[in-house]
C-alpha cells in the first residue's frame, strides 16, 4: 500500500501526516496524533459519537479517510479547552447541568452542538434537537443536554 | 436503621459529579483508550447459525496472517461450564453452538485489521439444526433440548396468596388477555470490552467497565479456571451499563483466555454486531393475565401466567423470570392472586439482566390490563389505581415492608400535571390526528436480598496527612453519580469539604469485597456503609483534638475541615493536624476505619417467596400525552410527566438524570426500538436498523421527585435509577388506546401495527362487531 | 480495513483516465457516508479507491444563462439545502436536501453519491425526476446522458459501467417554478431515513382546474425510484377534486412492492397513498386561496 500525505489543520495547528490510504480519520486522531477524546461507538456510522468539526460543520470522522480532510480545517473536543481549567461555555453548561452522565458520548454530542451553535447562535429547544438527531445518548434522555445548549448559547451570545 | 446526621454540605444541592469536567474535555479514559506496551488486539468470531454442530475449525489460514499471535477456540478452555447462578455456559463454544451469535474463536494480533484478517481466514466446517426458537414448543414432547444435560426448563415458580377462586366470583368484571413484549438491548454507546494483562507470574489484571468488579473476577476465574486469587479486576470509566456489563456475557473471559496464552496483554473491544448479539438481553416475554374487579374498583383476583424465554444461556434470567411473576404484585392492596412462570431453554439470542430486572415486561401488562378494566367498569383509570394503591405501613402480599411509600403521591402529581382530568374526557374529534392520554405505575427494590445471604455494602475511609480522605469502596459508579453521592454523604458526616473527599476506582485487590451496581443499592447500601464508618472516623478526629486541645469531646464540632469548640470558631485545629498527630506519635497510626451495612431484610422463602426482600422501595408513576397519526399510524409523543419516590434526593442533579433516561429507554422500547430474527439470527445488529430514542423523540418531559423520606435509607434516600422506566410502556400503550380506541397489546408499538389494528378494529365495526 | 491504494486525482480527465485503466477493481468514493462505510464493513475490496473530492470541476451549483441549474455530482445534500439558486427556483430540491438524514450526514453526502448508491430509500432521486433532471455520464472514451428514470438502482447494482461516473445533474429550466411539494414519510421519529417519499410537481394550467406537465415521482415503495404515469396522465385531465385525488393516491399505493423488516409491500402502498392524498389536497387548497399566480411549492 502506498502511504499517501496530507496536510491539514487540526485545532489550529498545520499538521503534516503520511498515512495508510485506509486509515480512518478517527483511529488517525485517536491513535496517531494523541486526540483520544473523539469516540467509536458503532460500526455503522449511526450513534455520533465520533462526530468533529471539519471546515466548521459537523461530520462523522468514522465516515472518512484522512485523505478526505486534506486541506481542511478540523477541530475535536481537545481544541474546545486548552487547559483542565479552562472550560468552554459548552463545556461548563454541560458540566453544571447534568447533560452528561457516562459521558461517552459527550464529546461528539457538544462537537454537534458547536456546530448548531455556529449555524444558528440562537436556536430553539426544537431546533436543538432537531440539530442532534445523529447524536445518540442512552444516559439523560436528552433533557439537560437540550437546557445546557440553550444555556450556553445564551451565554456565547454575550 | 442508621442515625442520619444533620444534613449539611453539599446534600441536596444539584451538584454535577467527580468526573463531569474531564468527561466534557474527553479526559475521561474509557478502556478502549487504554494502550500497555507489546499489547495486542482481539477480535471474536461467531456462530451465524442458531444451532449447529462444530464439526472443524480449521485455523491454518488464519494462524498464517502476518501478525496473528494466538487463535483460542473451544478446544483451549478448561472442563467444565460457568455462569453466574446457573452453570450452564462455556466461554468458547465447545463441540456445538446454541445461538446465533455465540463466541467460536478468537484471534490476539498485533493490529485491529490483523486479527480482523485472521477472524475472516478461520474457517469453520458446521453442521447446522434446525433451530428451537419459539418458547411456547421449548417443553412439548420430543421438542430437542437446547442442553444435552438439562431439560429446557430453566427455571419454574408457581405461588399463590389468598383465595383465587372466590375472588373471581366476587368480581363484576373480569377481563383476561395476552401480552407480548420483545428483547430490549441496552444500547450504551460503549460497546463492552476488556483489556486484559498477565503479569510475569501470570496472574492476570483486567481493566473493563464492569458493573460488579468482583462478580467479573469471580466469573473469569471460573471460566479460565484459576482461583480469584490470581485474578485482578480493576473498573475503567464505564460508557453506559443498564444491566449489560454485569459479568453474564463472554468478553472478559475471552480477553482473559487471549492474554494468557498469549502472554502480553490484550484488548478486546465487542464490535458492534457482536455487542447487540451477545449482551444478555432483557428477557422475552409472553404474559397473560386474568384479573377481576368489583364495581368500586377493588382488584380482588389475580391470575398470571408468564412464559418467558431463557435463550441458549441463563445468565440471571431465571432471577428475572422470578421478578416479572411477583414484583407488580407488590404495587396495589391485592389479597387473592395465583401466578405460574417459566423460563424456558431456546437456541435465541440469551437474554439476562437489564435495567429494572424483569418488572418493566410485567407492568406493561398490569398497566395495560387495569386501564381496560376501568374502562368496563366506567371508572377512571387513574381512580381504579388510587383504590388499589399499596401505602406507606402496609405490608404487601408477598411481605414487602413499605416503610416509605409515595405511590399515591405520584400518581395524583403525574394526573394533576398532565392536565389528566381535561384530556381523559376531551371529545375525540375527527381530525386525522389523535390525542391521548395514559397512565402507568411502577415498583422497584433498592438493593435485594435475592442472590445470597447478603445483601450489604462495606467502605473505608483513609484519612490523609492533608485532611483530606480517600474513600474506599468496591460499588464502582456507571456514571450515574453513585461515587458523587458517596462523597457527598462521607463530607456531610465528616464535617469536611466535598472536594476533599476522593472516591478510589474500583479494585479488586484494594477495596473490600462489594457486590456492585446494579438493583439501585449503592446509594442506600454503601451510603449506609459510608456514614458508619465517617462516624467513627468523626470519632477519631474529635479525640485526638479533645486530648491535644485539652476540651471535652461533646463540646467540639467539624465544618469545613476545622475542627472547632462550639461556641468560639476560632479555637480549634484543622482536620489535617488531627490525621498527622495521629501518625506522629509514639504508638501512632493513620485514620483508617471500615464500616458495613447489610440491609435489614430476609431472602425469600425460594418456594413460597415470601419475605421482605430489600430495605427500601421505591415508587413511580408515569402519565403520557400521544398524537396518532391515523392514516400512517405513527405515535408521536406529546408530552410525559413522570414522578418518582426515591425517598430523600441526594443529589437532584443525578435522580432527574436517571429518572429521564429511564423514561428514554421505557420510550424505546415500547415505540422504536424493533428487533428482528431470521431464523434465530439478529438481523436488526446496528443502531441503523435498531433506532433508539433521539432528541426529538423525547420532546417534553417532566420530572417530579416526590421525597417520602426511607426510614432505612442515609438521610432518607433510596434508590432511583431504575424504577421510572417501568411505567413507560403501559402508560403510552394506554395512550394510544384512548386516542384511537385500538389497544395494542405487543411491543413495539409500530406504524405498520397500529394501522393494521385501527383498519380491522375499522373492518369490525362494519361487519357490527366491537373491539375496545 | 481492506488494504488499497488511493487516487486523488485533481481533474475529471485524470479521473477518468484512472476509472478507465483499473475498471472494475476501481471503487469511486463520492461523500463516504456509504463508501466508506462499505469499505469498513468489507462489503467492497477494491484494489484501489478513486477519492473525487479534490475534482473542482465536480463541485458547485450554477445557473446557466437559459434558466438552468447545473449541480456539480460533488455538491453536498447542505450546500443544495442552502444554496439561493436551488431554494429560489427548484425549492423541492432545497426541501428534499434539508430533510436528508440529519445534519453530519447532510455535510458529507453528495447529490452524485445519493444518486449512485443504490439505495431504494435514497432522497435525491424522486425529487430529481420529478423535476426532469439530466445526468452527465462521463468516461475517458464518451460522455452520454440519462434521465433520472433511465438510470435504474436496484439495492446495490448501479446503471454505469466501472469506469464512468456522473459528473453533473442538470435540471431544466421548464421544471423552474413549477408548483411543488414532497412529502417523506419515516417509520417513527427515532428513524432518519426515509420510508416512503412521494414528490409532486405540476404548472398551473389556464384554468384554475387545469394542471400541466405533471410528475409524481415515488421512492422507497420498490427496489428504484419510480414515476406514476398512470396517477400522472390522470391529474393532467381534469380538476383535482376528492374523487381524482383519490384515484391517483389509489393507482400510486398499488405500485408498492418493496417489502423488507422496515415496512410491508402493502404498509408502503398505504404510506403512498397518504403522502400522494396530502401533497395534492394541499395543492388544491392552495389554488383556491390563490388567484391563480404562480406558486412554488
Amino acid at each position: 500500500m502506498r502511504a499517501i500525505d496530507v496536510k491539514l489543520h487540526l485545532n489550529g495547528e498545520p499538521v503534516s501526516a503520511t498515512v495508510r490510504p485506509n486509515r480512518l480519520l478517527v483511529d488517525w486522531l485517536r491513535e496517531d496524533v494523541q486526540l483520544p477524546g473523539t469516540k467509536l461507538g458503532c460500526d455503522s456510522g449511526a450513534c455520533g459519537v465520533c462526530t468533529i468539526l471539519v471546515d466548521g460543520v459537523s461530520r462523522k470522522s468514522c465516515l472518512m479517510l484522512v485523505a478526505q480532510a486534506a486541506g481542511r480545517e478540523l477541530e475535536t473536543i481537545e481544541g474546545l479547552s486548552r487547559s483542565a481549567d479552562e472550560l468552554h461555555p459548552l463545556q461548563r453548561c454541560f458540566v453544571e447541568q447534568g447533560a452528561l452522565q457516562c459521558g461517552f458520548c459527550t464529546p461528539g454530542m457538544i462537537m454537534a452542538a458547536r456546530a448548531l451553535l455556529k449555524e444558528n447562535p440562537n436556536p430553539t429547544p426544537s431546533e436543538v434537537r432537531a440539530g442532534l438527531a445523529g447524536n445518540l445518548c442512552r444516559c439523560t434522555g436528552y433533557v439537560a443536554i437540550v437546557q445546557a445548549i440553550i444555556s450556553a448559547a445564551e451565554e456565547l451570545r454575550q | 436503621m442508621v442515625q442520619a446526621a444533620k444534613p449539611h454540605g453539599r446534600i441536596g444541592e444539584r451538584t454535577p459529579q467527580r468526573q463531569a469536567v474531564e468527561k466534557a474535555q474527553g479526559r475521561a479514559v474509557y478502556v478502549r483508550d487504554m494502550i500497555l506496551p507489546g499489547m495486542l488486539y482481539g477480535r471474536v468470531l461467531r456462530s451465524p447459525h442458531a444451532r449447529a454442530r462444530i464439526i472443524n475449525i480449521d485455523l491454518s489460514r488464519a494462524l498464517s496472517v502476518p501478525g496473528v499471535r494466538v487463535i483460542v477456540t473451544g478446544a483451549d478452555i478448561p472442563p467444565g461450564k460457568w455462569g453466574p447462578i446457573v452453570k450452564d455456559q462455556t466461554t468458547l463454544a465447545r463441540g456445538v453452538v446454541r445461538y446465533a451469535g455465540e463466541e467460536v474463536a478468537a484471534v490476539a494480533a498485533v493490529s485491529d485489521d490483523a486479527a480482523h484478517e485472521a477472524i475472516e481466514a478461520i474457517r469453520v466446517e458446521y453442521e447446522v439444526e434446525r433451530p428451537l426458537l419459539d418458547p411456547k414448543q421449548a417443553l412439548e414432547a420430543g421438542c430437542p433440548r437446547v442442553h444435552d444435560d438439562r431439560s429446557n426448563l430453566a427455571r419454574e415458580v408457581a405461588f399463590s396468596r389468598g383465595d383465587v377462586q372466590a375472588g373471581f366470583a366476587a368480581a363484576d368484571a373480569v377481563y383476561e388477555a395476552t401480552y407480548e413484549v420483545p428483547y430490549q438491548y441496552h444500547g450504551y454507546t460503549e460497546p463492552m470490552g476488556t483489556l486484559a494483562s498477565p503479569d510475569s507470574s501470570g496472574r492476570l489484571t483486567l481493566w473493563a467497565p464492569t458493573q460488579s468488579v468482583f462478580f467479573t473476577r469471580e466469573l473469569v476465574a471460573e471460566a479460565v479456571g484459576v482461583p480469584v486469587s490470581r485474578v485482578r479486576v480493576i473498573q475503567t470509566v464505564v460508557g453506559g451499563a443498564f444491566g449489560g456489563k454485569i459479568g453474564e456475557e463472554n468478553n472478559s473471559a475471552i480477553a482473559a483466555l487471549l492474554a494468557m496464552k498469549a502472554g502480553h496483554p490484550v484488548r478486546l473491544i465487542n464490535d458492534r454486531p457482536g455487542d447487540f448479539a451477545a449482551a444478555r438481553k432483557s428477557l422475552p416475554e409472553i404474559i397473560t393475565l386474568k384479573i377481576g374487579v368489583t364495581r368500586d374498583g377493588r382488584m380482588v383476583a389475580k391470575q398470571m401466567y408468564v412464559l418467558a424465554d431463557n435463550g441458549a444461556y441463563s445468565g440471571l434470567a431465571p432471577e428475572q423470570m422470578v421478578v416479572t411473576a411477583m414484583r407488580c404484585d407488590n404495587l396495589y392492596r391485592i389479597e387473592n392472586l395465583s401466578t405460574r412462570g417459566l423460563l424456558v431453554y431456546t437456541n435465541n439470542q440469551p437474554s439476562g439482566t437489564f435495567r429494572a430486572f424483569g418488572t418493566q415486561q410485567a407492568q406493561f401488562a398490569m398497566d395495560s390490563h387495569l386501564t381496560v378494566l376501568a374502562n368496563m367498569i366506567d371508572m377512571d383509570p387513574v381512580e381504579l389505581l388510587r383504590r388499589n394503591a399499596i401505602r406507606a405501613g402496609d405490608t404487601s402480599v408477598h411481605g414487602w415492608e413499605m416503610n416509605s411509600c409515595g405511590l399515591t403521591d405520584c400518581i395524583n402529581t403525574v394526573a394533576t400535571e398532565i392536565g389528566w382530568d381535561e384530556k381523559y374526557r376531551a371529545a375525540p374529534g375527527n381530525g386525522s390526528t389523535r390525542r391521548g392520554v395514559g397512565i402507568g405505575i411502577g415498583i422497584h427494590v433498592t438493593g435485594n436480598r435475592q442472590l445470597a445471604d447478603w445483601d450489604g455494602a462495606t467502605v473505608a475511609l483513609k484519612m490523609n496527612e492533608d485532611g483530606s480522605v480517600n474513600l474506599i469502596s468496591g460499588e464502582g459508579d456507571l456514571g450515574q453519580g453513585a461515587s458523587t453521592v458517596l462523597a457527598e454523604l462521607a463530607a456531610a458526616e465528616l464535617g469536611v469539604c466535598f472536594e476533599d473527599v476522593v472516591v478510589s476506582q474500583a479494585d479488586t485487590d484494594v477495596v473490600p469485597f462489594a457486590f456492585g451496581s446494579y438493583a439501585s443499592r449503592t446509594t442506600l447500601l454503601a451510603g449506609n456503609a459510608t456514614i458508619r464508618a465517617a462516624r467513627m472516623v468523626r470519632e477519631k478526629l474529635l479525640n485526638m483534638a479533645a486530648e491535644r486541645l485539652e476540651i471535652s469531646e461533646s463540646d467540639l464540632d467539624i465544618a469545613e475541615g476545622w475542627i472547632f469548640v462550639k461556641g468560639s470558631a476560632t479555637v480549634g485545629m484543622t482536620v489535617a493536624e488531627a490525621c498527622r498527630a495521629h501518625i506522629f506519635r509514639a504508638g501512632g497510626d493513620g485514620i483508617y476505619e471500615r464500616a458495613s451495612y447489610d440491609a435489614p431484610t430476609v431472602m425469600y422463602d425460594r418456594k413460597t417467596l415470601y419475605g421482605n426482600v430489600a430495605p427500601a422501595y421505591s415508587f413511580a408513576a408515569q402519565a403520557v400525552e400521544v398524537e396518532v397519526d391515523t392514516q400512517t399510524g405513527v405515535v408521536t409523543l406529546i408530552r410525559s410527566v413522570v414522578a418518582d419516590d426515591v425517598g430523600r434526593a441526594l443529589n437532584p442533579l443525578a435522580v432527574e438524570g436517571q429518572i429521564c433516561g429511564a423514561v428514554a429507554q421505557g420510550v424505546g422500547w415500547a415505540l422504536y426500538e424493533d428487533m428482528r430474527f431470521d431464523e434465530g439470527r439478529l438481523l436488526t445488529d446496528d443502531f441503523r436498523s435498531y433506532t433508539m430514542p433521539v432528541a426529538e423523540a423525547i420532546p417534553d418531559l417532566q420530572t417530579v421527585l416526590v421525597e417520602c423520606i426511607e426510614p432505612n435509607g442515609p438521610l432518607g434516600a433510596k434508590g432511583a435509577s431504575e424504577t421510572a422506566i417501568v411505567p413507560t410502556a403501559g402508560a403510552i400503550a394506554n395512550a394510544v388506546a384512548h386516542a384511537v380506541g385500538v389497544r395494542i397489546q405487543s411491543l413495539p408499538i409500530t406504524g405498520e401495527k397500529l394501522l393494521d389494528a385501527m383498519l380491522g378494529a375499522q373492518t369490525a365495526n362494519r361487519a357490527g362487531g366491537n373491539n375496545a | 480495513m481492506h488494504s488499497f491504494e488511493l487516487e486523488r486525482p485533481k481533474r475529471l480527465a485524470e479521473c477518468l483516465d484512472v476509472l478507465d485503466r483499473y475498471g472494475d477493481s476501481a471503487f469511486v468514493l463520492a461523500g463516504g457516508t456509504a463508501g466508506v462505510l462499505a469499505l469498513r464493513q468489507g462489503r467492497v475490496r477494491p484494489a484501489v479507491v478513486v477519492d473525487l473530492g479534490g475534482i473542482e470541476e465536480l463541485s458547485g451549483i450554477c445557473a446557466d444563462t437559459d434558466g438552468s441549474l447545473r449541480l456539480g455530482a460533488m455538491a453536498t445534500a447542505a450546500e443544495l439545502g442552502r444554496c439561493p439558486e436551488v431554494q429560489g427556483n427548484f425549492p423541492l430540491l432545497a426541501a428534499t436536501a434539508r430533510r436528508l438524514g440529519t445534519v453530519a450526514v447532510r455535510n458529507a453526502v453528495t447529490v452524485g453519491g445519493n444518486i449512485c448508491a443504490g439505495m431504494p430509500t435514497a432522497d435525491c432521486p424522486p425529487t430529481l425526476a420529478a423535476l426532469d433532471a439530466t445526468l452527465t455520464i462521463a468516461s475517458a472514451r464518451s460522455t452520454r446522458q440519462a434521465t433520472m428514470l433511465d438510470f435504474p438502482i436496484g439495492v446495490d447494482r448501479s446503471a454505469l459501467d466501472p469506469a464512468e461516473i456522473v459528473t453533473e445533474i442538470r435540471l431544466p429550466r421548464t421544471s423552474a417554478g413549477k408548483w411543488a411539494d414532497i412529502v417523506r414519510l419515516t417509520v417513527s421519529p427515532a428513524d432518519y431515513g426515509a420510508l416512503v417519499t412521494v414528490a409532486v410537481c405540476a404548472r398551473m394550467g389556464g384554468t384554475p382546474s387545469q394542471w400541466t406537465d405533471v410528475r409524481v415521482a415515488v421512492g422507497g415503495a420498490r427496489d428504484q425510484p419510480t414515476r406514476i404515469h398512470a396517477a400522472e396522465q390522470l391529474l393532467e385531465q381534469g380538476e383535482w377534486d376528492d374523487s381524482r385525488i383519490e384515484q391517483a393516491a389509489r393507482l400510486s399505493g398499488a405500485e408498492a412492492t418493496l417489502s423488507d423488516g422496515r415496512a410491508s409491500a402493502a404498509h408502503r402502498g398505504r404510506l403512498v397513498h397518504v403522502a400522494l392524498t396530502r401533497i395534492l389536497s394541499k395543492a388544491r387548497q392552495q389554488r383556491e386561496r390563490s388567484s391563480g399566480g404562480e406558486m412554488a411549492g
